[in-house]
């Protein structure tokens, strides 16, 4: 292990890291433009300059391995006047647009400007200007900003395994772009306005939308598929209006695909159910369930959830269908099954990073779901509709007329139906037949946690407040189970999650407060089967 | 509650008659009147609707926004006065602009002229030269909506205008 002095402090740097990553690493700070700490070294902005004692000039510390006995200097007077020189050329055909660009307030050439750079140039001749050139519907390109650090061309060579971007022209003409012009086709395209440093890319979506200071950001996962990529919400008057990925060395890196970002979508969506079909919904929900446990035919009502919902939503579902109706009709619809490695591996993102399964909680639903006893999916409760096992049902955030395959046949089966509610955060085909519509939060405004793949709990959390009269699935359970007499005094998520630990197996270390940011691994989802087989859980009464 | 009672000097009845008073007062009541009479020019005094005050140089009066020769605002949307205006006064809304060498313009942009402290703040933020207060002061109203003020209303009336 090498040990090095930077700024007059010893630091250990691990075998064959580079001064810049090692004093990173210790929290110094050296001002960086083409380094990326998951891209190739490419060594060309000579932002990172510094000096090593015994080198005949100042060095790159990006590109320059940390050895045993280096003394370098990060911020000496020689430093400092060379990053000066490397800003004043950079700024030499920068249009100083700030006030037009998006990435003003995330733009590290503004930060560096504002820390080393000089007041005036000296540069007296007209700047060189570039045409527009349209680059695809995700990003946005305006080569006038660009400082020609390749990030964006090893990004999309090395991580995202497409080589759509090169660099052509020379001297000031130099231009970053498609090859022959072409549009990005990449599915990781939106991550370019991220890796670029200024804003030479930027997000063809959040266009003039907003300004970055003053927008809030929430930690958040993205709904789109059961990869569970961390992202952040940033929001503005109570508005979501980008989803930028979230740094997680164990899911999704630093990155996040065109399809995860344009998820935001539908929180705004045209067919949101936002108000219930009547103000008494809930009463009136409860009354059909009264009357059939009343009758004791709590066996004929199926409950379909989704493994859309989360862990909070799908236990409190089994928990009504279980121990309020007691009803063993209790499904899902299974999300596909991916065999591909779930990674993150070094290979491009196209062979692993997207997952098969679009929803983001499969896990979650079987590990809960699944702990019952009996549970069927989605395709036998349609057959059960037929045969008229069941008679009412009620349809969490799922659509069976569109999933089962059949329309007409599924139609017709839950048109045989004397009750059918949905309880849902869009208008589906499902939702046109049923008696009762309730609405339900989008992922932007329910707290709770999702199960992804790889069997990680993470935490899924509010960045705006839920639109109209919807909320989560958890609460529209709680209230109807209220209204049939029980005495659930679940007033959070957390809360749910208490009981959640001490029920599920493989969730016993789940503490929605304390849930680590990187999320937390469950307990050997093996084991716990294998233990759950042997205890059979006996049913506990109806209404606690 | 404590009460303190002070006692004050008795007054006779020359002094409780207040005419002394009365008479001193009214003295130097017509002194101004007479003075007003003879010499209005040296009052303090303008007849307001006809005659105006001048006001300072800098003076900051409402908020006007520049126009490029075009006759569209030079505002590009920058919320650089939004973020800075410490009593949240402005609001703004941004949108593309078809002609690509300006790019960003302003969809609305609305002042809150009752909550607007004038301080200038905004003026001295804008990195385009955009905004300006100008020296009128004259815009009270009937409603509160009519004080919030559009781009409309704050766009100059004709190129120059201050």
């Amino acid at each position: 292990m090498p040990k090095l002095t930077i700024d007059g402090v010893e630091i250990e740097a691990a075998q064959g890291q580079s001064v810049l990553d090692a004093a990173l690493a210790h929290g110094i700070h050296i001002p960086h433009l083409c380094y990326h700490p998951r891209l190739k070294v490419s060594g060309n902005c000579r932002m990172c300059l510094v000096e090593i004692e015994k080198a005949p000039k100042l060095q790159i510390s990006c590109g320059t391995e940390a050895r045993d006995g280096m003394v370098v200097q990060t911020k000496s007077e020689k430093v400092l006047k060379a990053r000066q020189s490397v800003l004043e050329f950079m700024l030499i055909n920068h249009p100083l647009d700030c006030p037009t660009c998006d990435q003003c307030g995330e733009c590290k050439l503004q930060d560096y400007c504002s820390e080393h750079g000089q007041e005036e140039s000296r540069y007296g001749e007209e700047k060189h200007g570039f045409d527009v050139l349209d680059v695809g519907p995700d990003i946005s390109r305006n080569m006038n900003r660009c400082i020609h650090c390749t990030r964006c061309i090893r990004f999309l060579r090395d991580v995202a395994g497409s080589e759509e971007f090169t660099l052509y022209e020379r001297g000031s003409h130099t231009t970053v772009g498609p090859y022959l012009e072409k549009a990005l086709e990449s599915p990781f395209s939106g991550n370019l306005a991220e890796v670029c440093p200024v804003g030479a890319l930027t997000c063809k979506h959040f266009r003039f939308k907003g300004r970055s200071w003053l927008m809030e950001k929430s930690r958040t996962l993205c709904p789109g598929c059961a990869r569970g990529c961390n992202a952040y919400a940033w929001t503005s008057k109570q508005e979501v209006l980008r989803l930028t990925p979230a740094e997680n060395d164990f899911v999704n890196q630093s990155w996040l695909c065109n399809a995860g970002r344009a998820s935001i979508a539908q929180i705004e969506a045209k067919n949101r159910i936002l108000e219930p079909t009547r103000a008494t919904a809930m009463e009136e929900l409860a009354g059909v369930l009264r009357a059939l446990i009343e009758k004791d035919e709590g066996e004929k009502v199926g409950v379909l959830a989704s493994p859309r919902l989360t862990n909070e939503d799908l236990y409190l579902i089994r928990k009504l269908a279980r121990e309020v109706i007691g009803t063993t009709h209790l499904a899902f619809v299974p999300g596909m099954s991916d065999d591909r490695p779930f990674g993150p591996l070094d290979t491009p993102l196209t062979e692993w990073f997207i997952r098969a399964d679009p929803t983001p909680n499969s896990h979650g639903a079987r590990d809960i779901l699944h702990s019952t006893e009996h549970t069927e999916n989605a395709f036998d409760l349609i057959e059960a509709a037929e045969k008229g096992e069941i008679s009412s049902l009620l349809v969490f955030s799922e659509d069976p007329v569109t999933s089962f395959g059949d329309v007409d046949r599924a139609t017709k089966a839950l048109g045989q139906l004397d009750f059918l509610a949905v309880i849902d955060s869009h208008f589906s085909p499902t939702a046109e037949l049923a008696r009762l519509v309730v609405p339900e939060a989008s992922f932007a405004e329910k707290d709770g946690t999702f199960t992804n793949e790889q069997g990680r709990i993470q935490r899924l959390r509010a960045a705006i407040p839920a639109r109209g009269h919807s909320q989560s699935a958890w609460q529209t359970v709680t209230e109807v189970a209220k209204h049939l007499g029980t005495v659930w005094t679940f007033n959070s998520a957390a809360e749910v999650d208490r009981e959640i630990a001490s029920k599920i197996p493989g969730y016993q270390d789940l503490d929605f407060d304390t849930l680590p940011l990187e999320g937390l691994a469950l307990v050997q989802a093996d084991e716990a089967d294998q233990a759950e087989a042997e205890e059979s859980t006996p049913d506990q009464d109806k209404k606690e | 509650m404590a009460v303190k009672k002070i006692n004050r000097p008795p007054q006779n009845w020359w002094e409780r008659a207040y005419v002394f008073e009365i008479v001193r007062g009214m003295s130097i009541t017509m002194k101004h009147a007479l003075k007003s009479w003879f010499t209005p020019e040296h009052m303090p005094i303008y007849q307001y609707p006809e005659e105006r005050r001048p006001v300072a140089e800098r003076f900051r009066g409402r908020h006007r926004i520049r126009r490029r020769p075009d006759g569209s605002p030079t505002c590009v949307a920058c919320y650089c006065c939004q973020t800075v205006c410490p009593p949240n006064a402005i609001d703004i809304v941004a949108e593309e602009c078809d002609d690509p060498a300006i790019e960003k313009r302003p969809q609305s942009f609305r002042i809150n002229m009752i909550r607007c402290i004038y301080c200038g703040m905004c003026v001295e933020a804008c990195p385009k030269d955009a905004i300006y207060m100008s020296q009128d002061y004259e815009f009270a109203n009937q409603t509160r909506e009519q004080l919030h003020f559009e781009l409309e209303d704050l766009l100059d009336v004709e190129k120059g205008d201050r």
